[in-house]
């Protein structure tokens, strides 16, 4: 008896803590394609990976485990890959604030959740020539309709 | 109690099935509150299952004998803490503890990342529940600890049944190492269904960049101590409780537990590549793949009893059910990653043959043979028994035979790895890196010949030592005082903060010592001496520069077991050192079992090592077995340092550029969203 | 309750719950009990099946007894452990092999053919490792094989890889970009 009353309220417990997130959260779409790591991301990762690589290198040139020859070369080889990043961000035009991106990235979220229309996107943001929503820069696709972006 | 425990997993199990169900719904659909509900009911799986645990645990404590699982592991005399050690003393309720320990890995990783990743969590709780759903499955339907015992009427009808007493816990686990080795062993063994979730969830939402990678950095790290850890400790079980005078028999299990450690050992090497280079990276996936599985086939062979083993819980009903799963997870990942090989492209190219990336390479090589060799050894039983018929046993010459010449090769790679420079390496200053280890080596090796040490693998072992130890304290030499030139600290300092800045590199450095230690310690084994002989009172016996004098015997009872003992002086060139007093008990629960309870003399040089072996000749002599064991120590040791260095691996990072990754757009949103929901 | 011949490591951690469901009550009564503690000499007496060391054995000849003893493994059923190794006390397989050993050394046989008759009489499943013929071959071949072929494969991929790196630095374009520098400078100073 007592087991079964145990029992009873543990499942009506549980219950109420599993389902709850589906009555009491939004229903908005987990938008996926938002979400994901971006080009930006990408970019800025790759190039603290190419600076803590350079700093490596000079760490091992000074201890003496790369002649100099070898470090001149590698070193210049990484500083260019690093410039090369350098200038792909420059083209994303983004990589100036990235808080500020941010914001607007939030912004832009914000809006959609609440089920906006379409058409009120954040100000300052490029738009979807195909459904108008809000598009995030260094996209290849709308995350709305799939339209292919220039 | 035991109904409540039953319900409880019962519950576990629908939650564990509605979690994979909604996940993977939430993220087809997009659906976040699902998605949510999902991980709710993951943490409430969690939940319900340490509810079944502490149950099974109560029944234990209070020695409620109606249960199975309490009558078979455990009796009344047994002291509280080996009664509720007794909970993995039996499979049912050792499958119970390997749910809880999965549950818990899983419920953190759930929670840590409730805000982040939101675009692969779904696809993470999903693997982490199919995961545990599969444990939760067979602890419930084929090897439950909460059956209660029944008792067949003479008019066939059942009835419940009470025995007056349990059977007890098997006696040889009755030590503290045992007490703590299969939890410890458990957490390895289970850790790696993290990363292998999150691979696995980047596969599916085609997110191959760093992002996974970072993230299961310390989920791997932990689980290989945790595994390493619990080896060693099962190696000093071996050692005190078997009484055989070694702590490695190459046993499956052993085997089984091994050989995700080394592909283990493996992923952390070539994930560091992927991490600098964006190379390997179908490689890695594959890794870490090979590790979960190979986790999950050692709870197989514990559990199926497809291959003979000393601690094999012989139960083969759960042998196909482990086959199929295994089969399943290997097939869904293999088609994954191949489906997926657009998105695995190396981002640069290798620079150079001679450079740190192909060490990397090599090292990989050589663990995974190593794996093989464990596997293929482990296996060959079965595969003659199929294709020849014939029954085989591969035992310890096999393994020793194979293993110790791709452990040297290993150890010599431990060594010349950090000789290479990333990326590329001159031959120059190769020979200036080799310079220092080859001067401290080769003098060494020729001292050993000449002292008169003529075991080729002892001899190349410590030479090999030497050499790893010398490369490893250069490298914090040469860093540290590069440091300390650039930042004017004083050495020492200079060491610590080098240490603390470059944590995984030097805390690396610091478990290469430990191998190299532990290494010290195995070598050791060459030497063994050991010596049996009958004594009397007042007899001695010798053994290298130990003597062992009879004094006397008597036998004792406690409520556990009884106990019949020698006492013997040591002596050590005469000295005397301690008074030894091997003992052998009867346990009285259960089948009776006898055991025998070694005696230590333990110093860094080596351990003397006596067992009491029984009284022959009618009572007139008394069977001792002494061993003279070099260097033991320093497994134990190196363990610990082992330890050590991962730990200070594992330390917080301190804020920086490369450690901590900016907050990205998809932890900015998660956020976001949270402030909205608020 | 039969008297058994009861052992450190034949009785594994499992094993002796198997037959758990068969209790019988009463099986660990009080009496019985009475009876077992007077039997624990019966416990640890040794069954020899020859006096050990009545004889003076040389050192040479222990030296041989372990040499065969290690190749040839325990057929109690349980423990599949070397000679050796086998701790189980009184085994009714392990006692009487290694007494076999000893009376066949003692008699003068050689190592190998006392191992040989072990293995005509009881089958492969005596010895410790597999053979070097036929079948049994591949066991010890195959971590051979599998290294060879990975040092190829790895080789090959080291090399490959290589190659593209070796002519793309010979072509690619030199970009240098000034805040690079600046950016590394800063760069430092955060990590």
């Amino acid at each position: 008896m007592l087991v079964a009353a145990a029992c009873t309220l543990l499942v009506a417990l549980v219950g109420l803590y599993v389902l709850t997130p589906l009555f009491r959260e939004p229903k908005g779409n987990l938008d996926v394609e938002l979400l994901a790591e971006t080009e930006l991301d990408r970019l800025l990762n790759r190039k603290a990976v190419i600076y803590s690589n350079i700093k490596d290198l000079e760490f091992e040139y000074k201890m003496g485990r790369l002649s100099d020859a070898d470090y001149g070369r590698l070193g210049a080889g990484y500083k260019a890959e690093a410039a090369l990043v350098l200038q792909k961000l420059d083209q994303l035009g983004a990589e100036k604030n990235v808080d500020e991106q941010i914001e607007k990235e939030i912004s832009v979220r914000r809006g959609k959740l609440s089920s906006a229309p379409p058409s009120q996107s954040a100000p300052g943001f490029a738009s979807c020539p195909s459904c108008g929503s809000a598009t995030v820069p260094g996209k290849k696709f709308c995350a709305d309709c799939g339209q292919r972006l220039a | 109690m035991s109904e409540f425990g039953n319900f409880c997993l019962l519950l576990a199990f629908c939650l564990g099935l509605y979690a994979l169900l909604a996940s993977v719904l939430g993220a087809v659909q997009k659906q976040h509150r699902i998605v949510r509900s999902a991980e709710r009911a993951a943490l409430a799986a969690c939940g319900s299952i340490a509810l079944a645990l502490s149950s099974l645990v109560y029944l234990l404590v209070t020695s409620d004998f109606s249960v199975s699982h309490v009558a078979s592991a455990s009796n009344r005399a047994l002291p509280v803490y080996y009664k509720i050690a007794a909970l993995w003393g039996a499979h049912d309720g050792s499958l119970l503890l390997w749910v809880f320990v999965t549950s818990i890995f899983s419920g953190i990783v759930i929670y840590q990342n409730r805000f982040r990743y939101r675009d692969m969590m779904p696809y993470v709780v999903a693997v982490l529940m199919v995961n545990l759903s599969f444990f939760l499955c067979l602890n419930l339907f084929l090897s439950n600890p909460f059956n209660q015992l029944v008792q067949a009427n003479a008019d066939g009808t059942l009835q419940k049944f009470i025995p007056q007493d349990g059977r007890g816990l098997n006696p040889l686990l009755q030590y503290w190492a045992m007490v703590i080795h299969p939890p410890i062993l458990y957490l390895g063994f289970i850790g790696f269904v993290v990363p292998f979730a999150f691979a696995f969830a980047a596969l599916v939402t085609k997110q191959l960049g760093d992002s996974w990678i970072r993230t299961i950095r310390r989920w791997t790290l932990v689980p290989w101590m945790f595994l390493g850890a619990g080896l060693i400790l099962g190696g000093k079980w071996a050692y005190v409780e078997m009484g055989w005078g070694g702590y490695w028999g190459w046993d499956p299990v052993e085997n089984a537990s091994l050989m995700p450690w080394l592909t283990g050992t493996a992923f952390l090497h070539s994930v560091i590549v992927q991490e600098r280079k964006g190379m390997l990276k179908v490689w890695n996936v594959f890794l870490i793949m090979i590790t979960y599985l190979l986790g999950v086939f050692g709870t197989f062979i514990t559990r199926s009893g497809v291959i003979n083993s000393v601690h094999a819980f012989a139960d083969s009903s759960l042998g196909p059910f482990f086959l199929y799963y295994m089969s399943a997870v290997f097939f869904v990942s293999m088609y994954l990653i191949i489906d997926r090989l657009p998105y695995l492209k190396s981002e640069r190219p290798l620079d150079s043959v001679l450079s740190r990336e192909s060490a990397f390479l090599f090292n990989n090589l050589v663990l995974l043979v190593a794996c093989f060799a464990v596997f293929w050894g482990t296996m060959f039983p079965v595969l003659s028994e199929w294709v020849q018929g014939q029954k085989m046993t591969v035992g310890p010459p096999f393994f020793n035979n194979v293993n110790i010449p791709i452990g040297l090769f290993l150890l010599f790679l431990t060594g010349v790895g950090p000789l290479f420079a990333w990326r590329k390496t001159s031959v120059e200053s190769l020979k200036k890196a080799f310079f220092w280890p080859v001067i401290f080596s080769v003098p060494f090796c020729a001292a050993l010949m000449i002292a008169g040490m003529r075991d080729f693998y002892a001899v190349v072992s410590f030479t090999l030592c030497v050499f790893v130890l010398i490369t490893v304290v250069r490298e914090f030499y040469k860093g540290a005082s590069v440091r300390a030139k650039n930042t004017g600290e004083s050495f020492l300092s200079a060491i610590v903060n080098l240490t603390l800045k470059n944590k995984r590199r030097y805390g690396g450095y610091i478990v290469h010592v430990a191998i190299v230690v532990i290494f010290v310690g195995l070598t050791g084994n060459a030497f063994n001496k050991e010596v049996q002989q009958k004594l009397s009172k007042g007899e001695s016996m010798h053994i290298g520069r130990y003597m062992l004098r009879m004094v006397d015997y008597r036998e004792a009872d406690t409520p556990n077991y009884q106990l019949a003992e020698v006492k013997l002086e040591a002596y050590k060139d005469g000295k005397l050192i301690r008074t030894m007093t091997p003992e052998k008990r009867l346990y009285k629960a259960g089948d009776q079992q006898t055991t025998t309870e070694v005696e230590l003399y333990s110093t860094p040089k080596e351990d003397l090592y006596v067992v009491f072996s029984g009284v022959a000749n009618g009572g007139k002599g008394y069977e001792i077995h002494a061993f003279v064991n070099p260097l033991v120590f320093w497994v134990w040791f190196g363990a610990a340092i082992m330890v050590f260095g991962t730990l200070v691996t594992l330390l917080p990072d301190r804020k920086g550029a490369f450690v901590t990754p900016q907050l990205s757009f998809s932890e900015a949103a998660g956020i976001g969203e949270t402030l909205r929901i608020k | 309750m039969v008297l058994r011949l009861l052992a450190g490591r034949s009785a594994s951690f499992g094993r002796p719950h198997r037959a758990a469901p068969t209790f019988a009550p009463g099986s660990v009564s009080r009496g019985m009990r009475m009876k077992l503690r007077a039997r624990i000499l019966l416990y640890i007496v040794i069954v020899l099946g020859t006096p050990l060391s009545s004889a003076p054995e040389t050192a040479d000849l222990e030296k041989q007894y372990r040499e065969a003893a290690a190749q040839l493994v325990c057929q109690c059923g349980g423990c599949r452990e070397q000679l050796t190794v086998c701790g189980m006390q009184n085994c009714h397989s392990a006692t009487p092999m290694r007494a076999e050993i000893r009376e066949k050394l003692q008699a003068g046989m050689t190592v190998e053919k006392i191992v040989d008759g072990f293995v005509a009489r009881i089958g492969k499943q005596v010895l410790a490792a597999p053979t070097l013929k036929g079948f049994d071959l591949t066991a010890w071949i195959m971590p051979i094989v599998m290294f060879a072929l990975g040092l190829i494969v790895v080789s090959w991929i080291v090399v490959r890889m290589a190659r593209p790196a070796a002519a793309a630095e010979a072509s690619a374009p030199v970009i240098v970009d000034p805040r690079v520098e600046r950016e590394l400078k800063d760069f430092e100073e955060e990590s």
